[in-house]
């Protein structure tokens, strides 16, 4: 059930990726097109690469987190789920909090950081589950069945 | 634990066509476990078939005993299968397919997170709203964002160097804005509230389009409309300046203009030009081009077929001091010539244009015996300010000298004279009597003493390892440093006096 969750959860996330973040007159753009307006943004050099890297890599983060639990290793799978999540929930949070651009021809736009953050949460909670399911699993091996 | 049968009691296996008939050959069969388990626990194996009796010590697995058949003879090596294995002509165990499973899954989610990441750095790379591969597309692009409102896409597209002149100067001056309470403290420069442009049918002439020479291309607009609807009430201004000018301000309605393309150029009889600049190998539109393109068709003029080479300095004082030279030698070309070609290459494009209509100038023959400077890094580049410069003209030296926020200049036959910038609110109120209101002449002072702190010169800038002075941004620093020796207070003072 948890991992049903946290899968919905990176599939929900990833897809608000690529819904519009930002914006500008009645042109929208999604997270990854506002990364490359990073150089725009005064976001060049180490920090922009480093940004642009960490948010790209979520992609392959799920895929390794989803990876991990097909393989039967569910630990590092919610491990690396939990960060998933922390780090897409972060940014869309704050994205959500500043997304007030009402009159502005300029701002960001909510659907993307809405739905990021809902999968975000989607994902931390299904990979908690799995943790503390796995947890009491094996707490129950090692303690024998009665 | 019993396999199959459980409690040890007899085992015969009902469907096993061999299970009726004497096993063929002397091949002996051993009972089919299920899952392969091996025999435990004491229980005695049951014959097979027939009720041919197995020897072997009872209760042990089966491994390793030999057999007999039913004739009696041994059965040459035959007689012992591994547990687990299906009696012949049986049906086969399932084999596990989890390896297959597994690799099946990883290798989609590789598939997909590949496709995806792959999609997302494309996206991401900043090479996507840089340049074009050709002038025309360029200055489609921009129309088409001007008129779809899409400001970052504008900003983005622009040349690199106009682009980060227009943002700078946009920080720096909301920045100063919301510290005199003229902007609320939430405005973005980047949002620019009330105003919201609108384009239809957008044409270029392509096969009109001029090429004026290997990096500069007018492309033609020939039809189409843009709209531009402004409100004020979204302006981010603070309420006591919206109080201040509320009847002046129309706050309430919205202004809409819309500026007919076709109609324009069917009054003008040419179409409107639209400038491309190549940079790098790539084709951005350019304002500062535009607007040049604009006068030259108005002057009925045309673009000079070569322009200046740029010709920087090894450093920004040192650029700053060449500048100063050559403008004391009225050597009009030298002084374009330092100009950086990324900001100002429109001037060093129409040079040979300029060098005509300012024609020949005679040197002031002043001589420059001194310039030291004091250097800071500012937005954009180096700002160089004068600390000592000393001229001769006419057979007369003059030295300015700057200490802290002094100035001191010996000036031939009058001596030394000195100011600080505490002292010119007291030059003002004697040089101005008392026609100045006081308020006027407190923020004169504060304004001036501002720029003598600060210090006069010009910003220089690095392009391609050398440097140039940058005519733009020495303005934007000028007009800062006024701006940073006003108070807010001095706001609500300009106010009142406007009022009366």
């Amino acid at each position: 059930m948890g991992a049903a969750i946290a899968a919905v959860g990176l599939v929900t996330s990833i897809t608000g990726t690529f819904l519009p973040w930002l914006k500008s007159g009645s042109t929208t753009r999604d997270s990854y097109e506002v990364l490359s307006l990073r150089g725009f943004a005064g976001l060049d050099g180490v920090a922009g690469t480093v940004v642009t890297s960490v948010w790209v890599g979520l992609t392959p983060l799920a895929m390794i987190a989803v990876g991990l639990y097909v393989v039967r290793f569910p630990r590092f799978a919610g491990c690396a789920a939990i960060l998933f999540g922390t780090i897409s929930g972060t940014v869309a949070l704050v994205a959500t909090v500043q997304g007030d651009s009402k009159g502005s021809l300029v701002g960001i736009s909510t659907a993307g950081p809405i739905t990021t953050l809902a999968g975000a949460v989607l994902t931390i909670v299904g990979a908690i589950t799995v943790l503390t399911s796995t947890r009491r699993s094996a707490v129950r091996t090692s303690g024998g069945n009665p | 634990m019993s396999y199959p049968g459980g409690g040890g009691g007899q085992w015969q296996p009902q469907n096993d066509p061999y299970g009726q008939q004497p096993q063929q050959g002397g091949y002996q069969q051993q009972p089919q476990q299920p899952g392969g388990y091996p025999q435990q626990g004491g229980y005695p194996q049951q014959p097979q078939q027939g009720g041919y009796p197995q020897t072997g010590p009872q209760g042990f697995p089966q491994q390793g005993f030999p057999q007999t058949g039913p004739q009696g003879f041994p059965q040459q090596g035959y007689g012992q299968q591994p547990y687990g294995y299906a009696p012949m002509g049986g049906e086969p165990p399932k084999k596990k397919r989890t390896g297959l499973v597994v690799t099946a899954v990883v290798a989609v989610l590789l598939l997909i997170g590949g496709g995806v990441t792959f999609f997302a750095l494309k996206k991401a790379d900043p090479g996507s709203n840089a340049g074009q591969d050709t002038p025309a597309v360029a200055a489609k692009n921009l129309v088409e964002q001007l008129g779809s409102g899409d400001v970052v896409g504008i900003m983005a597209s622009l040349a690199p160097a106009e682009a980060a002149l227009s943002k700078d100067y946009m920080e720096s001056m909301t920045k100063e804005m919301k510290r005199l309470e003229i902007l609320k403290p939430d405005a973005d420069p980047n949002k620019l509230t009330g105003v919201e442009f609108k384009s239809e049918n957008i044409k270029f002439d392509e096969a009109a389009a001029e090429k004026v020479n290997d990096h500069l291309t007018i492309n033609k607009l020939v039809e189409g409309k843009i709209t531009i609807t402004s409100d004020a009430s979204k302006i981010p201004l603070t309420d006591k300046l919206v109080d201040a000018l509320g009847d002046d301000l129309n706050l309430t309605s919205t202004k809409s203009e819309t500026l007919d393309i076709t109609a324009e150029v069917k009054k003008r009889g040419t179409p409107i030009g639209i400038a491309s600049i190549k940079v790098d190998d790539k084709w951005y539109p350019s304002a500062f081009y535009t607007i040049a393109n604009a006068v030259l068709e108005e002057e009925k003029l045309k673009w000079p077929s070569q322009g200046i080479a740029p010709q920087g300095a090894g450093s920004a004082e040192e650029a700053a001091k060449q500048l100063v030279n050559a403008a004391l030698d009225s050597d009009l070309t030298k002084v374009i010539a330092l100009l950086p070609p990324d900001e100002a290459g429109v001037l060093q494009d129409l040079g040979p244009l300029l060098l005509k209509e300012a024609g020949t100038q005679k040197p002031t023959g002043a001589k420059l015996n001194a310039l030291e400077t004091d250097v800071k890094d500012v937005t954009g580049g180096k700002q160089v300010t004068v600390k000592k410069l000393s001229i001769t003209a006419e057979g007369e030296t003059m030295t300015i000298t700057r200490e802290g926020d002094c100035y001191s200049a010996d000036i031939p036959g009058e001596g030394t004279q000195k100011l600080c910038a505490d002292e010119i609110t007291q030059l003002i109120q004697q040089q101005g009597g008392k026609n100045i209101p006081a308020d006027a002449v407190e923020i004169i002072g504060r304004v001036a003493s501002s720029v003598m702190k600060t210090g006069v010169g010009v910003v220089a800038t690095e392009v391609d390892g050398k440097w140039y002075v940058s005519p733009v941004r020495s303005y934007y620093e000028l007009a800062l440093s006024l701006f940073r020796g006003f108070e807010p207070k001095d706001v609500d003072a300009l106010i009142e006096l406007l009022k009366k």
